[in-house]
């Protein structure tokens, strides 16, 4: 709902003084690729696209011009220079998981949406890609919103929100760091 | 090892899959059904055509026999009869001609024969129909055709009723009441009576004298020209044979080689298509039959046992719904037609077992081979891979250099090729639809009606006045039609040109001089050097001709600038001086051949020319040029004959209406030709020339009408072009569906990659531009390869077409091209986002989560 996929069955989502409920379809799609990145749990990288495409798509499409520094900062900062004529299904999970969030980032966008971004990889490589998101989140001052079924990793968060089938159990609790 | 022994497992998972794919399951049967049915409709209609023709060949020759000889000798049908290349000997003779006039003082034309029994029944029964009574025995029995009955006035005949007749034989006029002993309908243009073997031998007729034997040959033409070296015949013997054009070409067979490969090919397209995508689908599933330990033998043979299932159900009504068809609706369609057009010639319906032997074996194969390649790849799928499948991720490709590919039409355009098989298919199925269209459509449309006329009549309508027509004219020609009837002609609404030609006899004055070189080589071909007379003695005579002033011939109207323009373009060499002519001051004579020129011998002579008119005078003409036989083929002077049947005199010459002027201002029309504007007015018109035909008080006349023309060729092309048309509809519907469905599961099987798309940001606006831009490439290389493949079909088509007959011309058909191509824009353009609109209501979220599971 916050990513403006879903629309909620009642209440409202207002991100940057925007009602999301009242935008049509094609006004939350533009709005959606202009302010919200997405991670998601398998990765959703399109394949007929090599790594260095997927990575500027969400600009393209938008018809800008590619901040060519940044996106090469970007996927300087997560290793991905020698990978950028690949194919994503010649990439490992944690590649690809690599390649998903540059895509998420490039667009510099105002909140990156992470579901369950280490579902589907193994715990050393989960927390580099946690420990990558950390410090990108500092470096290129973004909010991330992260869902995760990992005590571990969600402890590594500024603000924790617990929800249990559906029900918010916890959350508005600052920890301090 | 028992790998099969849980082959009743395998049958119980084959049952779950039937239950739980029920449209698909719908959709492969649907597949097979259409594809048997066109192969099945392709083959029975197409064995009737070739069939109706051999009949119809069989019948307008009204014998099945291949070779006659007239008048042969005891010895040399002893020769024939022992050859073994001659299959069966008929022998005729001919009895005579019905002598009778009818009410409008018409002769009759019947003529008498008598068959022998092989010469009846295995050469004539063939070419008629409808046969009542038996042939007759005796000498006072006689059976007549339909025809000849209805020329005698008899609409009812009856089984020995009498018949009194006066007819010639060859023993003069005779009288005779006869007894019907049968009748046929026969599709001969004459009469036919047949007489008794008793009648023959009482008047004296033998084999010698009055008989011929017709043969059947086994192997034609060769054999023809087989009989024609080993029979040594007399001086006035000849075999005639009907040495029928046959279709035998290479291009004709290259055609119908590639015919059947298309039909065939887009079958195969649209099963394979059904079942491969059902595959495909089913991906996880065979991925997970594997991990189950489901060996590769017993997924194959699941795919193929359910196939054989579909086939079961398919081919079997596909052969019922074309037997339907072919049997059924389409005896009934063509006897419409034939009804319509007095019908010369009956449409057959011939049960061949060898369609149904060969729809099914093509069906067969065809879904046999096109389940093969599906159940490989249904068995070759990896667990691993079928779990973390993706539909029709490129397989194959590692990395690409380049940095552009988030551009919307380079997507579009790596979306077309990211599977190269796919791409293919959709390639194939639209361009052998398209092609075979072209190329159906380009074979009837060269065999149309109007190709047809103008292949046997320069004109829609031809008058001629017979009284030019004869070979010896004893009378002075009365004019039979005047200028009020030819201004009448062209007040009829439709009219585009009305020609007249109009022709005199004139006397040439016999300068020796002038036409020796024209005399010299007439004599050597002509009947006084055969009958041993000298040159001089040749000249003796025709000095007597010119002094009783019977030394000359038809002199007629050429009023065709293209005629004069298309000889000098033939005889760079000798051109004629066209203005001179058009002045009227020279003159062509004809009609040479390739082997024998006088006419050319006469060019650059002056002839004197005198009209036989009451203005007649003497007129000099420069003989400027003549006519080979392929110059200038006019039928309505190429009937012109003589007055006098001289040997040694031109043909015929050709002068200009200012040349007929100088000659006499009294020509009289001897033929005229009518064109109209648009063919479907021919019956119209052909009705209001016959009511003012009835207002001639002539009767030296006649009339060709190209209504029977265009009758004859409905007749005999209604069953080719529905034949075609449904093939071609057919192959619409086939190429459409293969196309609409590989487009439809193209975006389907791509449902979660859009979704994608649309979470990062892609607007379905953006999509739906992809996706036709996807359609428009799809469109754009399936006309390149209509353009450059399908155009070469065709040159093969327009190469062929010819051989199939003789009148037909092939015309590049421009609109169909740009129809199609536009219809092709259109579909492509809009199918696939059209579909798209369709499985993009559920919300982005749905569809991701869709994926997932």
């Amino acid at each position: 709902m916050l990513g403006g996929l879903d629309r909620p069955t009642s209440g409202s989502v207002t991100i940057r003084g925007k009602e999301l409920l009242r935008m049509k379809d094609e006004e939350l799609t533009i709005f959606r690729r202009r302010n919200i990145g997405f991670v998601f749990q398998n990765y959703n990288l399109l394949p007929v696209l090599n790594v260095y495409e997927n990575i500027v798509y969400p600009i393209e499409i938008d018809g800008g011009r590619t901040d060519t520094d940044f996106v090469k900062e970007i996927i300087h900062e997560l290793g991905l220079q020698k990978k950028l004529r690949n194919m994503p299904n010649n990439l490992s999970g944690g590649q690809q998981q690599r390649v998903a969030i540059a895509r998420a980032l490039a667009t510099k966008p105002a909140i990156i949406l992470a579901d369950e971004p280490t579902g589907n990889l193994d715990s050393k490589t989960s927390m580099d890609v946690i420990l990558l998101m950390q410090s990108l989140s500092h470096e290129f001052d973004q909010t991330i919103l992260m869902i995760t079924h990992n005590e571990e990793i969600a402890r590594m968060a500024d603000r924790i929100i617990r929800i249990e089938d559906g029900k918010v159990l916890s959350g508005g609790v600052r920890y301090a760091r | 090892m028992h790998a099969n022994r849980n082959k009743k497992a395998v049958k119980r998972v084959e049952k779950g899959m039937m239950k739980a794919n029920r449209i698909r399951n719908l959709f492969a049967v649907f597949a097979i059904i259409l594809t048997t049915f066109m192969i099945t409709t392709v083959f029975s209609l197409g064995i009737n055509y070739a069939e109706n023709m051999k009949l119809m060949q069989v019948r307008t020759a009204g014998t099945t026999a291949d070779v006659s000889l007239a008048m042969p000798t005891k010895a040399q049908e002893q020769q024939i009869r022992d050859l073994e290349y001659v299959k069966t000997v008929g022998t005729q003779y001919m009895v005579g001609s019905v002598a009778e006039k009818n009410e409008e003082g018409r002769e009759l034309s019947i003529v008498l024969q008598y068959y022998d029994n092989t010469e009846w029944e295995e050469h004539y029964q063939e070419a008629i129909k409808d046969l009542e009574g038996k042939y007759p025995s005796d000498e006072n029995e006689i059976m007549l055709s339909e025809d000849a009955l209805s020329q005698l006035g008899i609409t009812e005949p009856k089984l020995n009723m009498e018949i009194p007749l006066s007819y010639l034989d060859k023993n003069g006029q005779q009288e005779r009441t006869f007894t019907l002993s049968g009748w046929f309908h026969s599709y001969t243009s004459m009469g036919m009576g047949f007489v008794s073997e008793t009648y023959c031998k009482n008047a004296g007729y033998t084999m010698e004298g009055d008989g011929v034997l017709s043969l059947s040959m086994n192997k034609m033409p060769d054999d023809f020209m087989r009989i024609q070296r080993d029979v040594e015949l007399n001086e006035n013997q000849s075999f005639s044979g009907a040495v029928s054009m046959k279709s035998s070409s290479g291009s004709v067979i290259a055609m119908e080689i590639l015919l059947v490969f298309f039909i065939i090919g887009s079958g195969y397209l649209l099963i394979y298509n059904v079942l491969y995508i059902s595959i495909s689908k089913d991906t996880r599933f065979y991925g997970l039959m594997k991990t189950m330990g489901t060996t590769q033998a017993q997924i194959k043979s699941l795919v193929k046992s359910q196939a054989v299932k579909f086939a079961c159900i398919g081919i079997p009504i596909g052969i019922l719904l074309a037997t339907v068809v072919s049997f059924g609706i389409v005896p009934f369609v063509l006897n419409q037609g034939f009804e319509e057009g007095k019908s010369m010639m009956d449409a057959e319906v011939f049960f061949h077992p060898l369609i149904y032997i060969l729809s099914i074996l093509f069906s067969a194969i065809t879904v046999w081979i096109a389940c093969n390649a599906p159940a490989k790849a249904a068995a070759k799928i990896s667990p691993v891979e079928a779990l973390k499948f993706q539909n029709f991720a490129p397989k194959k490709m590692k990395s690409r250099n380049s940095t552009n590919g988030g551009k919307l039409h380079v997507m579009a355009f790596h979306n077309v090729f990211r599977d190269k098989k796919r791409a293919i298919l959709v390639f194939m199925s639209l361009f052998m639809g398209i092609t075979m269209i072209l190329g159906v459509n380009g074979v009837i449309r060269s065999m149309n009606a109007e190709n047809f006329i103008k292949a046997t009549m320069d004109y829609h309508f031809e008058y001629s006045d017979i009284q030019f027509e004869q070979p010896e004219q004893i009378n002075k020609e009365v004019p039979q039609f005047d200028e009020h009837f030819v201004d009448q002609i062209k007040q009829i609404d439709g009219i585009k040109n009305v020609d007249t030609h109009k022709t005199v006899w004139a006397g040439i004055a016999f300068d020796e001089a002038a036409l020796e070189a024209f005399m010299k080589i007439k004599y050597e071909d002509s009947g006084y050097k055969a009958d041993g007379k000298s040159y001089d003695q040749m000249l003796t005579a025709l000095r007597g001709y010119a002094d009783a002033g019977e030394y000359g011939c038809y002199i007629t109207t050429l009023d065709n600038d293209e005629v004069l323009e298309e000889y000098n373009a033939n005889h760079p060499d000798k051109p004629i001086d066209i203005e001179a002519f058009k002045r009227g001051e020279t003159a062509i004579s004809g009609t040479d051949n390739d082997y024998y020129t006088p006419n050319a011998a006469l060019a650059g002579n002056t002839l004197t020319l005198t009209a036989d008119s009451t203005d007649g005078k003497a007129t000099d003409f420069l003989i400027d040029g003549a006519f080979r036989y392929d110059d200038y083929e006019d039928r309505l002077t190429q009937g012109i004959g003589r007055r006098k049947h001289i040997e040694i005199v031109p043909n015929i010459i050709f002068v200009s209406e200012a040349g007929m002027e100088r000659l006499t201002k009294e020509p009289i029309i001897s033929a005229i030709g009518v064109d109209i504007k648009d063919l479907n007015d021919l019956e119209r018109i052909d009705s209001e020339l016959q009511a003012i035909n009835s207002t001639l008080t002539t009767s030296e006349w006649q009339m060709k009408s190209a209504v029977n023309q265009k009758e004859l060729f409905e007749q005999t092309n209604y069953s080719l072009s529905l034949l075609g048309n449904g093939a071609a509809v057919l192959l619409i519907v086939i190429g459409l569906v293969n196309f609409v469905n590989v487009m439809l599961t193209g975006v389907v099987a791509r449902k979660n990659e859009f979704a994608i798309m649309e979470s990062i940001g892609t607007t379905k606006k953006q999509i739906r531009k992809i996706l036709t831009l996807e359609g428009g490439i799809y469109a754009l290389i399936s006309t390149l390869l209509i353009m450059t493949f399908g155009n070469a079909f065709l040159l093969l088509v327009a190469d062929a077409v010819p051989h199939l007959a003789n009148y037909a011309v092939f015309e590049y058909p421009v609109a169909l091209v740009i129809g199609l191509i536009a219809a092709i824009f259109v579909i492509c353009l809009s199918v696939p986002a059209i579909v798209y609109k369709a499985i993009s209501d559920e919300t982005v979220i749905e569809r991701l989560r869709d994926f997932d599971n």
